[in-house]
Order: structure tokens, then C-alpha cells, then sequence
């Protein structure tokens, strides 16, 4: 069984990595009538990665990284190196990635197809953005190098197209320079949802990263994260993890126990609001807690996160009293601030807030978030369609007006529709019969 | 495809007027998703398709018979499919139920046993071999209490439902490992049209409450459900029963039952009984 990060998804598939050129170029031909869909670290939270009855090209085989090329400030990478190996391989030449992800163990394969975004979506935009070209296996054409100026609308398809316009196998990334392995963070605790807010939109502007985690009540924290001015620029070990059981029931979304976690975490604000940090603890706060599903019990963790524009702060409320009332208060409730979208047709960031909730699987989250979704459309937001195990399928293309557009695209270089997940047929993503219906309803 | 909370989007019934089908499909379906109705009376599929169609839920029909050559239950699965998606839940809700005493002849024994078994067993067939396909989905067979014990009166429907359940339950088998699944639902005496007019044995049940236990139990790992779940043990108890035994509390059931039988409004059971008419009019 292939499933997702967050334990709720799986289904049986045959899983190949291919490791040199052959292999790739029998893969296509190898893909039955259910398809394939390439798979990178395995760390989306629902099916985005898995292909029920067909095949998943897992790319980890592609890991090759290129020197660093200092006059253009570029690296070129196989799609299967994670984040965190390349942050370390780039640290002790004074290079980092402009944008990180949550978890160090996603690849860049995987960071290109969901267009994931960092603590600094404000400053650098996604990740897409500051991918220079990348080398793209289609069905329709095989081999095809992308850029934004070169074959642009199928690189921007490609980016944040969730491995349904082909399969990346490297990329050339650009890199900022880097100060030092070592940040500086401050957190700041707010009593109301408001001023979590008002004080984190103003930290996004000021500083290099920051980030609110709230509680189901609205009250929050916000860390301002600022790189040192000294210190070594060569990473520390790796973080230790610690082992995880599979917790019984809901879990550390039970709310008293939830409750007490929050406190637990209000408290440690208290008593030590400054840190000086590796750059990795920062960023992959989750890596610490590789078992973090699993303490959402044997059902695992639905994580729901969502983007509306600035003044649709109501929708924020609305999320987090919702589901307070519904007896089903999130375990953890991330805040983010968006600047600039990218012209890619599936890109989840957009000018506005994130929030993303933990949920304990449960069917009667269904109803709940359900009317979420819609309050979100109505707003002109969306949810992460890489995050989604459960989204409504009629709602996404209200949420990504670009759908058609990308349908368009993927249609050219996929026209079989070999490129499939349980993501796509769930949400319908490449499905042309519902653009038909609208078209018809239409006329 | 079924979605992270156990949700599935589109549900394939066969024997589209099965109202514990039905029932099932609406419990699995509440708010949203396709339902997919198959059966023979046009008439009474569109007039279903249109009481079940909601806002978010879709409902469609398509021509389904059990008596039909096993090559039409396979082009059935693939044109469903083909229209809308993977099939996440297919229920098999084909059956009719006709005390023994109203089989006239041998002819008539054939027939039955082609609607009860020969067909539905190569819908199961059929579907197993799609679901298998597709990595994915629960077949959910109606069978029946009488599979564990027969009764004399229900002798033929019995046995039909006896090969039926252990054929399902050997197909189930077969599907481990394949992400496909078989689940077999035993409901006791279910008040519904097919039930009309028939004595009330203990724990009858509704049909939504048989559609409810099945909601419950289909996110899990369960091949077999009782509906009511006290069935279980009890009918354990019962098939372990000697046959001299079982005989007698069979007959005293029989004759005991009519005194407290249908305790529905007159209404009810006159509207059921016409229905059960129209079921046994010959096709």
C-alpha cells in the first residue's frame, strides 16, 4: 500500500525507480490503463503520490547535485534530493534556498510539482519562482527543458501541477546567499486572533521569516525569525527524532489533551521568548516529530490549509470557532502571511493569510470542513491542493480560476491521461467532462 | 475515489429498487457524490433517480438485468465506470423473495434461483474483477440471515442466499491485498416491500437501520455484518441448534407471528402489498 504523510490515505500500486536513462525511456510504455504518477518523498499529507492499480515512479533515484554555478547564483539537482541534503550540501559555500518547505525530507521534485512555500512567502514568493529551468519527461513529447521563458505556460503547468503534466527529473534552482547556519527567533504571545494578526503581517514585512501558531480559541504566538549576522555556516547534526506510538481514539486532538499541549506551549513562550537557532529547526519544525500522524491515533491526521485574501480575516474565525463548536477543536492551527501569487495556474499561495489546521481523522470532520470549503470559495480563497484528502470536487474550480487554463495545457502534453493520481480522480482534476458540463450549462 | 474520511463519491447499485440498497446508498452518499442506479423497470429507476437526486448528489440510471448473459454485467461495470469514475462502492442488491409454497412448478424454481443466484453471483464476479482493477472499492452484497439458517417456508431463497454469501465470502478472500474488498451484509426480516404481508419474526428491522450498521462498519475491515448486530450471536446459536429443535421453534414462530404482525398503518401495508403485486407480475 502507497499512502500519504498523514495516515488517512493508501492504496496498492507497483512502485518502480527508475536509475538510468533506459529505464526512463521504457517508462511511459510501461504504464497499464491505470496510469502512473511520480512520487518524491512521500510527504504530502493526503494522495496527492499514490495511484490506486497503477504505478507509482517513485524519483528518488535522481539524485545528483551539480556544482554551484556563483556567477548566475544557480544549482542544477535531480528531482529526488531532498531539501535538507541540499541545504546542507549548499550551507558551507555561503548558499541557501530562497524558500523551504516544512519538512526537509520533501524533494525538490516534489517541491516543484505542489509549489510549496516557506515562512517568507511575503519576501521570496514560492518555490516556484526561483526554479531557473527544469528538464520535463511528458508523454506527449518526451524530454522537454522549461523555463519561464522557454516553453513558459508548460513549465508554469508544471509548477505546482501535482506530477500531472509530466515527471521532473532535474532542475536548476536559484540560490540567495547565506549569512550564517544560525537564526535568531523571537516569539510573541497575542491574547486575540486580531492582534495574532495584525502583529504577524507586520512581522512578515520586517523580518526574514515569521510565522503564528494560534489555539482553537484565537490566541497566539508569533515567531519573527531574523538570520544571525555570525556564526558557522556549517550545519550541526541532523535534529534527533524521537520515536512516536500510535496513540489510542483522537489522540493529541483530544481536547483536553490538546489543551494541555497549548498551555504547555504558552508557558515555554513565557519563560524563554528568545532563541538562537540551526537554520534547520526553524524551518523543519515538524522533522522532530516524524510520528506526528501517528499521535493523532489509529484513524491518523487530516491536515486542512486553506489561503483567503486579505479582509476575509472573518473566514479565519469562522475555521477556528467552527470547529471548536463541532467538538473537533484542531491539535495544531499554523498562520502565514502571502504576498504575490505566481502566474502557475495550480499555485496555492495568493496575496492574503494561510491557515492550516491538524484534524484526528474522523468522518465527522466531513460536514464540518466541508462548509468551510464553501465559506473559502465565497471568499475567493482556496485550499493546498498537495495537503487535500477530502475537498468537495465541485468546488476547485471556483477555488483555482486557472483550472481550465491548466487543463488546457495538461491536455497537450498528457492527451491520454497517463498521468494520474488518487488526488486527480478524486478532486477530478483532469477531467474534461466537467468543463464540458459548465460549457453547456453556459450556453 | 473514497476520500481521507472514508467518503465515497460515486456508488453503483445494483438492483436499482432495492430499497435497503437504497437506503445504503443514501447513507453512504448523504450530501454529495454519484449514485448510479441499475436496474430493469425504467419507470421505477427514473422515479427513484428523482426522489434521491439533491443539490450535490447526482443520480443516474442505466439498464441492469440479472437474467441477462454475464457479458452484459461486465459491459455495465465498464460503461459506469467510463461515465463516472471509479466505482468506490458497489452495492448488490438483486433479489426477490417468494415463500416455497408459491413455486409452482420446477420452471419457476429455475427462475429464482436465476434471479437470487446465477446472477447476482456473476455480478459479484464482475465486479470483483473491476475493483481488483482499479486498485480500489467495497462490494457490498446483500445477503440474509436465511444464508446461516434456511427456513423451510423460504427454502429456494435460502439456499440462493447461502451460495451467494459463501461465494461472495471466498471472492472476499481472494481480494486481500488488492485494495478491494468485499463486505456481506446479513440483515434479518427487514420491513419493506419485498417483506410485505409476511409474518414479522423477532428483531425485524428498518432498512435505514440495516444502512446504518453498514455506513458504520464500511471504513473497517468487517467481511460479514449483521444488521441488527445482536443477530450475530443469536443466529450462531441458532444454526448450532439441532434440526429436531430448530423445526419446532420454526413452526411455533409461524404460528405465533400473525398475532403480532404489522404494526404499520393501514395505509402502509395496503401500499406494500400493491407493490409486492407488481413484483410478482410476470415479466
Amino acid at each position: 500500500m502507497i499512502g500519504g504523510w498523514g495516515r488517512v490515505t493508501g492504496s496498492p500500486a507497483t512502485v518502480v525507480t527508475p536509475d538510468c536513462d533506459e529505464d526512463w525511456a521504457e517508462l511511459l510504455g510501461a504504464a497499464g490503463p491505470r496510469g502512473l504518477i511520480p512520487r518524491g518523498g512521500g510527504r504530502s499529507y493526503g494522495d496527492a503520490a499514490q495511484n490506486a492499480g497503477g504505478l507509482v515512479v517513485s524519483t528518488m533515484a535522481e539524485a545528483s547535485i551539480g556544482d554551484v554555478d556563483a556567477a548566475a547564483a544557480t544549482v542544477e539537482v535531480g528531482a529526488g534530493v531532498t531539501i535538507g541534503d541540499l541545504l546542507r550540501y549548499l550551507a558551507p559555500g555561503g548558499w541557501t534556498l530562497p524558500v523551504v518547505p516544512g519538512t526537509a525530507a520533501v524533494t525538490v521534485g516534489g517541491a516543484i510539482a505542489a509549489d510549496v512555500h516557506g515562512k517568507n512567502h511575503e519576501r521570496h514568493g514560492a518555490f516556484g519562482r526561483h526554479v531557473a529551468a527544469m528538464t520535463v519527461l511528458t508523454p506527449a513529447y518526451g524530454t522537454v527543458e522549461m523555463s519561464p521563458t522557454v516553453n513558459a505556460d508548460e513549465f508554469w503547468a508544471t509548477v505546482g501541477g501535482l506530477g500531472l503534466t509530466g515527471i521532473i527529473r532535474r532542475a536548476t534552482l536559484r540560490l540567495i546567499p547565506l549569512a550564517s547556519w544560525w537564526v535568531s527567533t523571537v516569539d510573541e504571545q497575542q491574547p486575540r486572533l486580531h492582534r495574532v494578526l495584525d502583529r504577524l503581517h507586520a512581522a512578515s514585512v520586517s523580518s526574514d521569516h515569521a510565522v503564528a501558531w494560534v489555539d482553537p480559541l484565537g490566541a497566539g504566538v508569533i515567531t519573527r525569525a531574523t538570520t544571525a549576522r555570525l556564526g558557522a555556516l556549517t550545519p550541526g547534526r541532523a535534529a534527533r527524532t524521537r520515536a512516536t506510538p500510535t496513540l489510542p481514539g483522537r489522540g493529541i486532538a483530544w481536547p483536553p489533551l490538546a489543551a494541555a499541549a497549548n498551555a504547555a506551549r504558552r508557558t515555554a513562550v513565557v519563560l524563554r521568548p528568545r532563541h538562537l537557532r540551526p537554520l534547520s529547526e526553524l524551518h523543519f519544525p515538524l522533522d522532530s516529530l516524524p510520528g506526528w500522524p501517528r499521535l493523532h491515533g489509529r484513524r491518523g491526521l487530516v491536515q486542512h490549509q486553506f489561503a483567503v485574501p486579505f479582509g476575509a480575516e472573518h473566514v479565519l474565525a469562522y475555521a477556528l470557532q467552527a470547529a471548536r463548536e463541532a467538538g473537533h477543536p484542531p491539535s495544531l492551527v499554523v498562520v502565514k502571511v502571502f504576498g504575490e501569487a505566481n502566474p502557475a495556474p495550480l499555485s496555492f499561495p495568493g496575496p492574503g493569510w494561510s491557515l492550516a489546521m491538524d484534524f484526528a481523522a474522523d468522518p465527522a470532520l466531513g460536514p464540518l470542513l466541508d462548509r468551510l470549503d464553501e465559506r473559502i470559495a465565497a471568499a475567493g480563497g482556496r485550499v493546498y491542493l498537495v495537503k487535500d484528502s477530502r475537498a468537495h470536487p465541485d468546488l476547485i474550480a471556483a477555488m483555482y480560476p486557472g483550472l481550465a487554463r491548466w487543463r488546457a495545457v495538461r491536455a497537450l502534453l498528457d492527451p491520454d491521461g497517463l498521468l494520474v493520481s488518487d488526488l486527480a480522480r478524486r478532486l477530478r482534476l483532469a477531467d474534461q467532462r466537467i468543463d464540458d458540463q459548465i460549457g453547456a450549462s453556459h450556453a | 475515489m473514497r476520500d481521507g474520511l472514508g467518503r465515497p463519491q460515486t456508488v453503483l447499485l445494483l438492483g436499482g429498487t432495492s430499497e435497503i440498497g437504497q437506503a445504503i446508498a443514501e447513507q453512504l452518499l448523504p450530501q454529495s457524490g454519484t449514485l448510479i442506479l441499475a436496474g430493469r423497470d425504467p419507470a421505477a429507476l427514473a422515479e427513484t433517480a428523482e426522489r434521491l437526486t439533491k443539490a450535490r448528489r447526482q443520480v443516474a440510471t442505466l439498464h441492469y438485468d440479472a437474467l441477462a448473459p454475464a457479458a452484459a454485467t461486465v459491459d455495465l461495470l465498464a460503461v459506469a465506470a467510463a461515465r463516472h469514475g471509479d466505482l468506490d462502492v458497489v452495492i448488490l442488491g438483486v433479489g426477490t423473495l417468494t415463500e416455497e409454497t408459491a413455486l409452482a412448478d420446477t420452471s419457476a424454481v429455475e427462475k429464482t434461483m436465476h434471479t437470487n443466484l446465477l446472477g447476482p453471483m456473476l455480478a459479484v464476479h464482475a465486479t470483483a474483477a473491476r475493483l481488483r482493477a482499479q486498485g480500489h472499492g467495497t462490494l457490498v452484497v446483500l445477503s440474509s440471515v436465511a444464508a446461516v439458517r434456511t427456513r423451510d417456508g423460504l427454502l429456494s431463497y435460502g439456499v440462493a442466499k447461502a451460495a451467494l454469501d459463501l461465494y461472495a465470502r471466498g471472492i472476499g478472500e481472494s481480494l486481500r491485498g488488492s485494495g478491494a474488498r468485499v463486505l456481506v451484509v446479513r440483515p434479518g426480516h427487514v420491513r419493506t416491500r419485498m417483506t410485505a404481508g409476511l409474518p414479522e419474526p423477532p428483531f425485524t428491522t428498518e432498512a435505514h437501520e440495516v444502512a446504518a450498521r453498514v455506513g458504520r462498519v464500511l471504513s473497517g475491515r468487517a467481511r460479514v455484518v449483521y444488521a441488527p448486530a445482536l443477530l450475530g450471536p443469536v443466529m450462531t446459536a441458532l444454526r448450532l441448534l439441532p434440526a429436531a429443535v430448530y423445526r419446532r421453534l420454526d413452526a411455533a414462530q409461524r404460528r405465533g407471528a400473525p398475532l403480532e404482525q404489522d404494526q404499520r398503518p393501514t395505509a402502509d401495508r395496503h401500499r406494500a402489498a400493491a407493490s409486492l403485486a407488481d413484483e410478482r407480475r410476470p415479466r
